[in-house]
């Protein structure tokens, strides 16, 4: 991950596409603005360009503004409508991807660094896909425990017994 | 309590039975939000789609109820009430054992209070999930964790990105 972070070179180029009356156009810049520095967003690098006169962008923009690109379409676009967890996680995708290609371009072992992410991620990434299953195995134990209690004193098996008995004591 | 909790063989269940009725009830709507998501049951739809706050307050707030009117000592049964009446209802109407009202109150709003947090949460940790994958698919796409990866994996997630 450090590898990754060590090639930082370019800041990011974000063009926005608007129009004179466009009031979402405006949050967007704004968002943008405030979003610039933890993203690696020089505030000189957001281009507005406002496609009013431009024949060739009004007609395959007009409807679809606001519209956003990073490094001219290179690194993701988002288009109308869009909320600022979607701006905020193109912002983070496109970030990444840079600066891997930075750090590629320096000669930084991508392939070991983090091709597959970290173990956490990994780890989150398992958890995350079966979260359902590994819940309800949980409340399953969690539920059943306490009626097995009584089962296990009944056998005789107090050292099974105690422990769920003490452990729940707190529920 | 020993008279709030089930007992088996003679024994005490280590739960009471209102949090038995919370943490079975979760479990088992567990299964059906299961059943509905990964069977697709047409009639168990509605429990994907998440129910708002204000919803889950609502179902929550009668446990809430209960437990504190309990706790506050306001709840017990008045011996006034008609004895035929409970008993032709098949409940007792004081104490808290087996079958009594205050029994069937703590597990019904213990069950109301799981449909609750399943309807409420459950679908909402899926939106989550897949939003996960989605990014994660973004950031590593196949192939790029092998030959691919020491290539070009940043303009390949660019690419996916657009």
């Amino acid at each position: 991950m450090t590898a990754i972070w060590a090639g930082i070179q370019e800041p990011m180029r974000v063009t926005l596409y608007t129009k004179p009356d466009c009031v979402v156009c405006g949050e967007v810049l704004e968002t943008l603005r405030n979003l610039a520095v933890r993203y690696d967003i020089e505030p000189g690098e957001i281009e507005v360009i406002d496609i009013v006169g431009q024949p060739e962008l009004e007609v395959e923009y007009l409807n679809r503004l606001p519209i956003v690109e990073v490094e001219r379409g290179k690194y993701g676009r988002l288009e109308s409508p869009f909320d600022e967890a979607q701006l905020r996680t193109q912002l983070e995708i496109a970030r990444r991807a840079l600066h891997t290609s930075a750090s590629g371009a320096s000669g930084v072992d991508v392939k070991n660094s983090n091709a597959e992410g970290s173990p956490l991620d990994r780890m989150a990434r398992y958890i995350g896909q079966r979260w359902l299953r590994l819940c309800l195995i949980a409340l399953g134990i969690f539920v059943g425990l306490p009626w097995l209690a009584p089962i296990f004193s009944a056998l005789g098996w107090w050292g099974l017994a105690d422990p769920i008995y003490t452990a729940y004591a707190v529920t | 309590m020993p008279e709030r909790a089930g007992s088996v063989f003679g024994y005490q269940v280590a739960f009471c039975w209102r949090n038995s009725a919370l943490y079975g009830g979760t479990f088992l709507f567990g299964l059906l939000y299961a059943l509905a998501r990964e069977r697709k049951v047409p009639w168990l739809r509605w429990l994907l789609k998440p129910m708002s706050f204000w919803g889950l307050i609502l179902f929550v707030l009668p446990m809430a109820v209960d437990g504190v009117t309990h706790m506050l000592g306001l709840r017990d049964m008045s011996e006034n009430v008609s004895m035929d009446m409970w008993y032709s209802l098949l409940l007792t109407p004081s104490g808290s054992q087996l079958f009594s009202i205050n029994w069937w109150v703590r597990i019904v709003t213990g069950l109301l209070a799981a449909l609750g947090v399943v309807w409420f949460a459950f679908g909402r940790f899926d939106k989550v999930a897949r939003e996960s994958e989605a990014l994660w698919r973004r950031y590593y796409p196949r192939p790029a964790r092998t030959e691919a990866a020491g290539e070009q994996p940043a303009a390949q997630t660019g690419q996916q990105a657009r």
